[in-house]
């Protein structure tokens, strides 16, 4: 089964000890609770650009309810983004341009000119596809973290809870620029910052899934709690791209996985194994839904809200289409995107 | 307040999600507001459960929480993830202008896409508000699924309605005798209206113990009670002396053949108003021949009229070769005694009252020839005035229980002929006469007859049969109905007539309460609280 593992100096490691489960409680608290999640949709493909549709959604709950926003921030915010990869000389960059429908939303937006980046050697690696689909989420990525930042300045107070779907690294050179401020303004206002995982490929040093191998010591170790936490697991060092402590959650008896959760390093250090316990059970008070047991429910919400299907691609693409037919570059524009769409076409037929 | 909003559907069917505390019930009245000073009102036709969870982690979650499983387990958001969606009819589109005048039609279009919709008000109601209720009936207040609005009363136009016939189906126990009762009692204040009330139940003119019409404070002027029971000392005496029935009177009632109704009239054109009596006598061949009536034909029609009205003939002591008749009913008399009972009956309605005959304990078929004798005499003198004569009479209505023993596909298509009754449903209307048809089986009553029914009354009915028989010769698209109309509680109608121009659901009182409060606001006239609508 091992211990876990990172592949990385930047982590400290804790290995496994029945001590480090802690017994979630059937708690009730007056904190709010924000849960934050995005998605994004290619509409259309071509191997130099990408047209994205993304959503960003935010809900706030309050002793078990939907709590009324303060402030004019919109709830769910859609635009469309345009990544380009432009080759000039050697130097290979991508850049993200947004078109929004309610200009309003542009200042909750990240400025396109961090979305401006260079590729390097190991970036081709990815491959192409692979390449153009993480540089075009960046757009969405990065507006997470604003829109976050903008939640608790205006919306949330101290010792209130924002969770984001996932984990708190990042993974883009810009992306820090925004962690940091957006971690700044929680530590400063005392909202705790938390990022809750729905899948987690980590693993132990004997590479066994890190949420199974907890599941199953817990089980070898007669753990008796039916909800539990366990922590810690890992926390980073000095690392920029993460600074975080990692746990695994277990939020209520009839989830059907525990979840990797962590806590922004800085807070996480400076609170008790009780308040920890406590924090994670006013989340685990949220993960009762008979839909998702052991999901927070407000991530559940949230991803309902902010998920792009395939389906809500299709008015774009129309609207799209007939602009761009009235223009001079539709021949060119279709002649790029035929290119890659024969994989749609073959699905429809 | 209900409330709740649109969210698909179309003209036929509008889909609207309840607000969480709504409680939407069937038949509820419901407004979308336009933003012209117009409106749509819907109906709602059917409600159901909708969720936002799927179906199989509902089922999963009843399955833990019934097997012991489910605790710490819940639904978050209640209210905006589990609700109820109702399907709505649109029923009329109404257009209110700067002088607060109304424009009523029908709807050619749904209401906006994700308009709100709320509870009808009294205002929304104001299109309906009459200038004048002089010469109404008044049948219950306008009831939104089981909120009665008391404020609203619901009139019809008392002419226009009783000529073009009322039809009330439903079955036992669902208040159409309360709903004649409330009828009748507003008929009483009005003028225009004589009423024949065929009471096989007795339970119209009331008592010492049960209110009744004689507890009008017009009864002395408008009302009379006839019954055979020669005891009951609040009733004149129904007895019919033999000499006013003629053969036409037997059409269609009493089972008599084509045969024995061309004897019944030979011996009418040989005896006249004697003819009875002289069936009764048993004539031999020698008298029968001439008139072309055969002797066996003679002896049925001869038992049949001493089975049927009680006359038969003895030996006459004093004059050994005469028989003389006896009478063994005291419903069909001879002699000199109830000579003028008819043209009495026939003079009070014309006078615009209301004549209740008990007939509580009369045989089938007795009731029905009272009525028929009746009816008759009032057809055939109502077809003899010329129009000008015609337009100062009253309209004359028949209130007959359990119709289809007259109207019914067996008595008019069976052999029999047509009776008085399907006469007046078909032509009636043209001579100021119309019936008030009750029945609790309205399918054996043929399409022809029911569309003639203009005006019908639809209280609560659980046979399907029944109600699609109703459903199909109303005057408005009832097709979604159905489910409606089984649910409607006791005092619960829907009133569909040409002269509305949507079914009205409607409450009507129970008629001991609404006599009560009619009695101690009563100060010499009609005095009617709140707003009241008079459609027709």
């Amino acid at each position: 089964m091992g211990n876990p593992y990172f592949n990385d100096e930047n982590y400290q490691t804790f290995p496994y000890h029945k001590e480090n489960f802690h017994q979630i409680r059937q708690t009730s608290s007056d904190r709010k609770i924000c849960s934050i999640d995005g998605g994004n949709q290619e509409i259309y493909p071509a191997p130099e650009y990408s047209i994205q549709l993304n959503r960003i959604y935010f809900n706030i709950y309050k002793d078990k309810r939907p709590f009324p926003l303060k402030s004019s921030i919109p709830q769910r915010i859609e635009f469309l983004s345009l990544t380009t990869l432009n080759r000039e000389n050697r130097n290979t960059c991508f850049e993200t341009k947004y078109a929004l429908e309610d200009h309003n939303f542009i200042q909750y937006l990240p400025s396109e000119s961090d979305l401006q980046v260079q590729a390097f050697e190991p970036d081709f690696r990815l491959g192409n596809k692979t390449l153009m689909e993480r540089m075009a989420s960046m757009a969405r990525r990065f507006a997470e973290w604003t829109i976050a930042e903008h939640v608790i300045e205006r919306e949330l107070e101290d010792g209130d809870i924002i969770i984001k779907d996932g984990s708190l690294q990042t993974s883009h050179r810009n992306e820090n620029k925004y962690v940091e401020k957006v971690f700044e303004k929680a530590k400063k206002k005392g909202v705790i910052f938390t990022g809750l995982s729905k899948s987690c490929r980590l693993t132990t040093n004997t590479g066994y899934s890190l949420i199974a191998s907890i599941e199953k010591f817990a089980r070898e170790n007669d753990i008796s709690f039916e909800e539990w936490c366990y922590f810690p697991i890992a926390r980073s060092k000095q690392g920029q791209e993460h600074k975080a402590v990692i746990m695994v959650v277990k939020l209520n008896r009839n989830a059907s996985t525990s979840f990797r959760f962590e806590i922004l390093k800085d807070q996480a250090d400076n609170m008790s194994k009780k308040e920890i316990v406590d924090l994670i059970s006013s989340i685990a008070d949220y993960s009762k839904d008979i839909t998702i047991p052991g999901y927070p429910y407000g991530l559940f919400d949230a991803h309902v809200w902010a998920r792009v299907r395939k389906e809500d691609l299709n008015n774009y693409k129309l609207i799209l289409d007939s602009e761009l037919a009235k223009t001079e570059f539709f021949e060119d524009f279709n002649a790029r995107i035929k290119a890659v769409s024969m994989h749609d076409k073959l699905d429809e037929l | 307040m209900k409330g709740g909003q649109i969210v698909g559907g179309g003209l036929k069917d509008i889909y609207i999600r309840e607000k969480s505390d709504s409680h939407m019930e069937l038949g509820d009245l419901l407004v979308a507001e336009g933003l012209n000073q117009d409106y749509t009102i819907i109906q709602v036709k059917d409600i159901e459960y909708r969720s936002q969870i799927p179906q199989q982690t509902l089922e999963l979650s009843a399955g833990m929480k019934l097997e012991g499983y489910g605790d710490n387990l819940e639904v978050m958001e209640p209210n905006l993830r589990n609700y109820l969606v109702a399907r709505a009819k649109s029923l009329l589109y109404v257009q209110k202008n700067d002088k607060g005048e109304y424009l009523t039609k029908s709807p050619k279009r749904p209401p906006s896409f994700f308009n709100d919709v709320q509870s009808i008000t009294d205002e929304h109601l104001g299109f309906l508000k009459p200038d004048d209720t002089k010469n109404s009936i008044y049948l219950g207040d306008i009831r939104s699924g089981s909120t009665v609005k008391k404020e609203v009363n619901v009139h019809i136009d008392m002419i226009k309605s009783l000529t073009h016939h009322i039809f009330i189906p439903a079955t036992t126990g669902r208040g159409k005798s309360n709903l004649v009762r409330v009828m009748l009692w507003s008929i009483l204040d009005s003028e225009g209206a004589g009423i024949l009330v065929l009471d096989p139940h007795n339970e119209y003119f009331g008592d010492s113990v049960r209110k009744g019409l004689r507890d009008h404070p017009k009864m002395g002027e408008k009302l009379e009670y006839y019954s055979p029971d020669s005891g009951n000392q609040d009733a004149l005496t129904l007895s019919i002396n033999v000499k006013k029935i003629r053969p036409h009177h037997f059409n269609g009632i009493g089972g008599f053949s084509q045969a024995q109704n061309e004897a019944m009239r030979m011996f009418y054109n040989k005896y006249g108003p004697d003819w009875i009596m002289e069936i009764a006598k048993e004539k031999d061949n020698q008298v029968l021949r001439p008139m072309g009536i055969d002797e066996k034909t003679a002896k049925v029609l001869k038992r049949k009229i001493e089975t049927k009205l009680g006359v038969s003939a003895i030996v006459d002591v004093a004059s050994l070769d005469e028989k003389k008749c006896v009478f063994k009913s005291n419903l069909f008399v001879g002699g000199e005694s109830g000579l003028s009972t008819i043209n009495d009956i026939v003079k009070s309605l014309e006078e615009g009252k209301i004549v209740i005959i008990d007939s509580s304990k009369l045989s089938d078929f007795e009731e029905l020839f009272v009525g028929s004798i009746i009816a008759s005499n009032i057809f055939n003198k109502y077809k003899t005035y010329n129009s000008e004569v015609l337009k100062n009479k009253p309209v004359i209505s028949i209130v007959i229980e359990e119709a289809p023993r007259v109207l019914g596909r067996d008595a008019l298509e069976g052999g029999m002929g047509n009776n008085i009754y399907g006469t007046i449903a078909r032509e009636g209307r043209k001579f100021k006469l119309g019936l008030i048809a009750i029945t609790q089986l309205a399918s054996v009553i043929p399409r022809a007859i029911l569309a003639n029914m203009n005006t019908k009354i639809i209280l609560g009915n659980e046979m399907s049969m029944e109600r699609s028989a109703i459903i199909d010769s109303a005057s408005q698209d009832l097709s979604d109905d159905n489910r409606i109309i089984a649910s409607l509680d006791k005092g619960e109608a829907i009133v569909s007539s040409v002269f509305t121009k949507f079914a009205i659901p409607i409450y009507t009182p129970e008629f001991e309460k609404f006599v009560d409060e009619y009695l101690e606001n009563y100060d010499g006239g009609m005095e009617v609280e709140g707003e009241t609508e008079l459609i027709g």
